[in-house]
Parts: structure tokens; sequence; C-alpha cells
């Protein structure tokens, strides 16, 4: 359908205005089209990227599935690190817990340093585990690497038992 | 095990259930999608206030609390039996769910079963591969619950204020009550327990957005908003990890539901509940307790609006009475059990001042927020944009009752101005704050801000009809 231009000379002026107003209902009718049609596509674009984006997901959380991996998540894994030193604490009570952030020079991940001091807790609850103080009877040590420690002179802790994997059981400085 | 865990819930869920029946009495198999949602979030909440209050009375050791809450169920059962008048029922009822029999809504609703089965098969796969659920979980809530299970006698030990701040021992006590009280029955220390609870809450609110969305809209419009729900990974992410995020946002969604319809039909029971389940949403996180300011601002400004004093005692009173048990345990809990909160604690007005008038961390938290808001959850998915095109595509013209809108939306927009204001005035580093909270929080919002969206837009049905009937009317010219 053509369009007559909304400017277009004409003799009568009440005739101009009735092209021009043709004109805005004509263009009208096409943004609404336009707009109706946005509207179709966008609604089904949302509806497959919708189906899309839950399926990926699902792809992603399927995928962590491993039968032969299971109860070997960190948290699990750090309570089977710690029943050692667990028979020889109390069950209840305070104890302290130094780790690397604890002692000088050493470099550390501070994600890391939570993470394993809140998996401790978790594992050792009720007991209340008092992060960076050794001045309790009893204090637990969390040191990682091949790093040569030495607990005595630098943090005035005297080793009890050595647990492996960087766990240790200290006797502390009550004060 | 997850058989044995989902037995010591199910007086829990009954008595939510019959509680929904009560106070919205409208025939029990009436609106039953929706009330199964719903009776999930109140049975849980109101069941976790219940062992909160047992405990202060006598010991988590005691294990009469199971043979109390069966017997709180056949009162309310018998209760039920003996209200079930039919009068009430054409009185009081919330609109029914309307399930079009068109191929749009067969066709949306098809597929959304489908994802929700494939969802609940993923959950499965991942949430075993992590059964302890990640920090959050350990760190807080399964951890209060250990406390609680392995020294019964001592139960207020959870609560230490001896406890690393980190460990967030004011937290409220909703999921580590319901973990610690099934752990107690049971006997045993199983991570089946937080992971069921984890995927009721989960299922709960896919089921909760597509059945409040359809109550208000239809069908095919619900399918789509919770197909947005499923595609934010952060969702079925969160609820495998036993983050506490999704019951609150289950919480949220749950009274912007009951807000909208009070506003719609203006039904007493409806403010009740609202009051119960934005009660339930503090005592989950305390970040609900900003929700709960923000129910509270929002409800006196509606109210005064239609300047009527007795209309403001009116809402109060029944937003109050559903509000009053769970409001019982926060304070009680807060004032003389928890210790102070990591926030608040050590703030003076001299530092809140300096920190509300720095420009550059009004700044930074603009910037996480609008990066949260476009690229959600890491994965590139901008679900909060793509809902807000919809709300400006498919907004519905008047006539339409828009309190029905204004009230959540405005609950929600002052929850978010409230998360806006803690990281403002946040003791912790803004940017160590930001990054480990900030989309967690803004989830919180997301499925009630997807049912605003959704409540105030053209259906499909609505847009494809409209085209055919122009379709129709141009032929027949």
């Amino acid at each position: 359908m053509s369009i007559p231009h909304p400017i277009a000379p004409l003799s009568n002026p009440n005739g101009r205005m009735v092209q021009l107003k043709h004109y805005l209902t004509l263009k009208m009718d096409i943004m609404c089209k336009i707009v109706k049609v946005l509207r179709i596509c966008f609604l089904l674009f949302l509806f497959f990227w919708s189906v899309r984006a839950s399926l990926a997901f699902i792809n992603t959380a399927n995928r962590q599935w491993n039968p032969h991996m299971l109860n070997q998540d960190a948290a699990s894994e750090w309570e089977r690190r710690l029943r050692g030193i667990q028979d020889d604490l109390p069950r209840q009570g305070m104890v302290g817990y130094v780790s690397e952030q604890d002692y000088p020079g050493i470099i550390y991940s501070a994600t890391d340093q939570d993470e394993e001091f809140s998996l401790s807790q978790y594992a050792l609850a009720p007991l209340i585990l008092d992060r960076g103080n050794t001045h309790h009877e009893l204090v637990i040590g969390n040191f990682a690497g091949e790093t040569n420690y030495q607990f005595e002179a630098v943090l005035g802790l005297k080793l009890i038992h050595n647990y492996g994997y960087g766990i240790y059981l200290f006797e502390g400085s009550p004060e | 095990m997850i058989f044995k865990s989902f037995l010591i819930f199910v007086p829990a869920l009954l008595n939510g259930f019959i509680l929904l029946c009560l106070i919205c009495p409208g025939g029990v198999f009436s609106h039953l999608l929706l009330k199964i949602s719903l009776s999930a979030g109140v049975g849980l909440g109101i069941s976790s206030c219940l062992f909160f209050f047992w405990c202060l009375v006598f010991s988590p050791e005691n294990r009469c609390f199971a043979a109390a809450e069966w017997l709180l169920l056949l009162c309310l059962f018998m209760t039920l039996l003996y209200f079930k008048k039919p009068s009430l029922k054409s009185k009081l009822k919330l609109p029914t769910i309307s399930l079009e029999k068109n191929w749009l809504a067969i066709l949306t609703g098809s597929v959304l079963a489908v994802l929700i089965v494939l969802t609940l098969y993923a959950f499965k796969n991942y949430t075993f591969m992590y059964p302890h659920g990640t920090f959050d979980a350990y760190a807080i809530w399964n951890l209060k619950a250990r406390f609680i299970f392995r020294d019964p006698g001592n139960w207020q030990k959870a609560f230490s204020p001896l406890l690393n701040w980190k460990f967030h021992a004011d937290y409220p006590l909703l999921l580590s009550l319901n973990v610690a009280r099934a752990w107690l029955q049971m006997g045993i220390e199983s991570t089946r327990v937080p992971i069921l609870i984890s995927g009721i809450f989960l299922f709960s609110t896919l089921i909760l957005l597509f059945s409040a969305t359809a109550v208000l809209r239809d069908s095919s419009q619900a399918s789509i908003g919770a197909l947005l729900l499923l595609s934010a990974p952060w969702l079925t992410y969160y609820a495998t990890t036993q983050n506490a995020a999704i019951p609150t946002a289950y919480y949220y969604l749950a009274t912007c539901f009951m807000l909208a319809n009070y506003m719609k039909n203006g039904y007493k029971h409806e403010l009740v509940l609202a009051g119960l389940l934005s009660g339930l949403a503090a005592w989950t996180k305390n970040e609900g307790l900003v929700f709960l300011l923000a129910c509270f601002i929002s409800i006196f400004f509606f109210s005064i609006r239609q300047k009527s004093s007795a209309n403001l005692i009116y809402t109060f009173t029944a937003y109050l009475s559903g509000l009053f048990v769970p409001l019982a345990a926060i304070v009680y809990f807060k004032v003389f059990l928890a210790p102070p909160n990591d926030i608040l604690e050590q703030q003076t007005i001299l530092s809140l001042a300096e920190k509300v008038l720095d420009v550059s961390r009004l700044r930074s938290i603009f910037l996480v927020f609008w990066q949260w808001f476009v690229h959600l959850g890491e994965w590139n998915s901008p679900v909060f944009l793509l809902a807000l095109i919809y709300g400006l595509l498919f907004l519905r013209k008047p006539p339409f009752n828009w309190n029905v809108v204004q009230l959540p939306a405005a609950v929600v927009l002052l929850t978010l101005a409230g998360y806006f204001g803690i990281y403002l005035v946040t003791p912790h580093p803004l940017d160590w704050h930001l990054k480990y909270s900030a989309d967690r929080l803004l989830f919180h919002i997301f499925p009630a801000f997807l049912f605003i969206i959704f409540i105030s837009t053209k259906t499909p049905f609505e847009i494809i009809h409209s085209i055919k009937h122009e379709l129709d009317m141009k032929e027949q010219k």
C-alpha cells in the first residue's frame, strides 16, 4: 500500500489534514503490528531460552554425579582427617586453633584458611574452636606443606601429637 | 533414609496443610497445588517455632515432641472437621487456579513438568555428591544443628558468643531446628535430612510461583514464569548446596502472593497468612528482618492511603495475629540467646555517617547490584533483565487493579533498599562482603520479582487471542 507523503503540496488545507491523519493512522498501524510481532518473537525466545538454560544446568548437575566419588566431598574428607585428633580432644569446652595464617612469614590462601577452619569446627562440634588463640590447654594445629615449622620457638606451642595430613595437637599456654 | 526423614516431617507438613485449610476455607481439594506448596513452608516454619519453645520449656532431649506434633495434628484435624461448614466455603475462598485446556497452556505446562522432573533428578545427582552442602550449610545451619544434636543438654551453646563470628551464631533457627529435631527423632546425624529440607523448599518455590501466578493470571503465564525461575542456575545450585537463600526466597514469594491477594480481595485471612509467612522469613535468616520491616512500612502506607483509622487497625491486627508466633520466637531468641550481630556490633553514629556519606561505597554497591542484575549467577544468564523486558513488552492496560501489584512491589523495593543500606554501613570490607553475599541477597527477591512481573503483564494466551481476533475481524471486513 502506498502512503502519501504528509507534506505533499495540496491546494485544500482541510484535505491536507485528512491526509496527515490517514498517514499517521497507517504508521501507528504498522507500529502496532511490529510490536505484536516483537512480542510473539520475544515470547518464543523466552520460552526456548528458559528451556535451554534449564537443560544446561541440569546437564551440569548430572555431570557431577560419580557413584565412585560418593562421600569424597570436602566436608566428609575433612571429618576423616580429624578423626584421629577427635579421640584426644574433649567432647565439649573450648580449644585453640592455629593454622598457616597465624605463623609469621607463611604464604596462605585466606579462603582456604576460612574453609578449613569452618570444616574443623563443623567436624568437632560441640567443641568450640578459638581461632588464632594459643592460650588454651589444648591447641589444634592445621599446617600444610613441607615447611620446617618451629612451633615451640615461634608460637610457644609444645607438640603433643602429629596426626599426619598437617593436623597437630599442641599443649598451649593457658593464661 | 530419605523416606525415614520424610516421615519425620509428615506431621509438620500436614499441620501446615490443615492450618491453611482452616485459615482459607474453600474445600480441602480446591486450589490443592497452591495449598501443598504453601503448606511446606507454613508447616516446617511453625514446627521449628514450636520446637524452639519446646526446647526452652523442656529440652531437645525430651523425645515427646513428635507425639506432641501428632497430637496437634489430631486437634487441627478435628477443628477442620468441626468448622468445615458450607457457608464459609462460598464466602472466604481464594480464587481457584485456572487450568485452561488450550494448546498453549498444555504445551508450556508439559514442558515445565518435564523440566521439573529432570531438575529433581539433577538435584539428587548434585546434592549427593556434596551431602554436607557448601560453606553456609556447614558453617551456619548444619553446624548449629550439630551442636543441638550432639549436646542437647547444652543446646544453647549453638549460639555461644565464643563461636567465631563467621559462624553467625545470631542467625535465626528455622532450618537448624528442623534439621536437629529430625536428627534427634531418628537418633542419627543423617545428611539426608538437610538435603530433604532443601528439596522441599526448592520444589515448593517452583510450584508456589506457578500456582500463585495461575491464581491471579492463568496457567500459561504461570508456566512461563516458573520456566524463567527454573532457568536461573542459582535456584537449583543454592538448593543442592543447602543454602538458606531458597527458603528465604520462598517466604518472600509466599508473602508477596498473600499481599497481592489481600489487595485484590480484601480478606483478612490473607493478611494473617502474610504476617505468618513474613515472620517465618525473618525466622529463617537475618535478612528476613529487613523484609519484615519492609512489609510493615508498605502495609502501613497502603492502609493510611485508604484514609480510615479503622482500616489501619483492622489491617495491623490481622497482620500481627499471623506474625505473633514467629515474632515471639525471634524476639526471645534475639533478646535472650543470640550474641550481638556482627553488622551492628561496634558501630558508632560517626562511623555510620562516614560510611553513608561515602560516595565510592554507593558506587561500588550500585555497580555490583547492576552486575548481578545483568549477569545473574556467573552463568551469563540475564534472567532479571529478560523478565524486565517481558514486563515492559506485555504490561497490562487498565482496567486493572494496580494495587495488587503495587503493595508486593513496594515490599520488594524496600527490601532491596534495606539490603543496599546494610552494605552501605557494613563494618566488613565492602568488596569482600559484596563478593560473598550480593548474589544470594538478590536471589531472595528474584521469585517475588518474577511473580510481580507476571501478574502485571498480559498472558501469552491473551496476546495470541488478540492477534487471532484481529485477523478474524479483517477477514470479516
